[in-house]
């Protein structure tokens, strides 16, 4: 185990940073802070902030900011409506994304898990709208006992598929994420980890972005 | 006289509310539990698994430290065939229980009812998450059964049914509760799990 690490942690700092030179391979940083809060037994609502920024060279990529509104249909089901602004820092242009998502959750032994599927629709200025359908599936346990409780760490992963349309089919993205948390209290938790996509389009053909995340969640 | 009237009154007033108070964190479940090693183990406990449960058959027996409101405990998790045990000793390492997981379906049919209507009627909508038959008794009687795998009710142990269920109650509050009943379905126990939200699994 301990040598999976060694070989992950090389993979990142000295192996990938070469590859990386490619322009369709680069590297990030992302940040993200989660205001979360409920608004009664039913409904919560959600804020989402977002930084991104590629190193090699360093440079801010893109700033969102995400407003969701969610509403408990049973025990284990969601639905959930929103809208994100994000501020595109090279090009200097705003993009409005539409978001629909169902979610059903559950637990598996020491497991918790979620099925997300998504549809959102983006606008930008000047071309027409894009269409995203996004299924992903994550799951999280502690990583001492079978419950999660404050002072505990946790480990999650998810893995998700995306399908880009506008006018016609554009591509496929993959996402996978494999982060550490921390549980502090009920109201903070923090994660650290990896996010890597890639999307494979029909035009453009490939591009791969790594990036380590940090990411603060907040019960107001 | 007038002393001891305030004192009366204050008492009469103040008591509901210490009761009340009393009674509701008892009510809440708090358990941290804690991965530790075998020699960590009070002597007791790990001569109790170690003699009641065939070596050859042990599969990666996992010991936890658990931490309550006022005491603390060990709980030993293991695998027997395709079976889940959990076994639970006291500080001092001696035995306090024998639980088994299974699923609802595989309760009894005598059992199944009277627990569904007492959720049906008492809540708007639940979902069973987790279903353990719980095993408490007399430590060498109870390890002998094991040994012999003929936990039965009419044995030397107490059998009841651990539950945890993820609930709504009438009103639309959302909540998670464990829930122990006896055999014939009628409620023996209840406390309120508190869990963590899990927005981040969502956004």
């Amino acid at each position: 185990m301990r040598k999976l690490w060694v070989f992950l942690l090389l993979y990142l700092f000295m192996a990938y940073p070469v590859l990386a030179q490619d322009i369709n391979r680069r590297q990030a940083l992302m940040g993200a802070v989660n205001l979360h809060t409920r608004l009664n037994d039913y409904w919560s609502f959600n804020n989402k902030w977002e930084h991104r920024a590629f190193y090699s060279p360093l440079q801010s990529d893109r700033q969102d900011v995400e407003l969701f509104v969610s509403r408990s249909i049973s025990l284990s089901q969601l639905l959930g409506g929103g809208v994100m602004l994000r501020y595109e820092i090279q090009d200097r242009q705003w993009v409005y994304r539409f978001i629909q998502q169902w979610v059903y959750k559950g637990k598996l032994f020491a497991w918790q898990y979620t099925h997300r599927w998504r549809l959102d629709q983006t606008i930008s200025a000047g071309e027409t709208t894009r269409w995203r359908l996004r299924y992903r599936w994550a799951m999280q346990r502690s990583l001492s006992g079978r419950r999660l409780d404050t002072g505990e760490l946790y480990a999650k992963t998810a893995a998700e598929i995306l399908g880009l349309y506008r006018n016609k089919p554009e591509g496929v993205e993959y996402r996978f994420v494999a982060v550490l948390g921390f549980l502090n209290t009920r109201q903070y938790k923090f994660e650290l980890g990896l996010d890597w996509r890639h999307r494979n389009t029909f035009a453009a053909g490939r591009q791969e972005i790594i990036a380590f995340t940090a990411a603060a969640y907040i019960v107001l | 006289m007038a002393v001891r009237l305030v004192f009366y009154t204050l008492l009469f007033c103040c008591l509901p509310g210490l009761l009340y108070a009393q009674e509701k964190e008892q009510e809440i479940k708090y358990e941290r539990e804690q991965r530790i090693k075998e020699d960590k183990v009070p002597r007791p406990a790990y001569v109790w698994i170690r003699y009641c449960v065939p070596s050859e058959e042990l599969k990666a027996p996992k010991w936890y430290y658990e931490e309550g409101l006022e005491t603390y405990s060990y709980e030993c998790k293991f695998r027997l065939g395709h079976r889940r045990y959990s076994v639970k000793f006291d500080s001092t390492g001696h035995l306090e229980d024998v639980e088994l997981l299974v699923r609802f379906r595989d309760l009894p049919d005598s059992l199944q009812s009277p627990v569904r209507n007492y959720l049906t009627e008492q809540y708007a909508a639940c979902k069973i998450e987790r279903v353990q038959w719980q095993y408490t008794g007399d430590a060498s009687c109870l390890c002998m059964l094991f040994r012999k795998r003929e936990i039965t009710a009419d044995a030397c142990a107490d059998v009841a049914v651990e539950m945890e269920v993820r609930l709504r109650t009438h009103e639309g509050k959302e909540l998670r509760k464990e829930l122990l009943f006896d055999l014939r379905g009628n409620l023996l126990k209840q406390r309120k799990i508190i869990e963590h939200k899990t927005e981040n699994m969502i956004y």
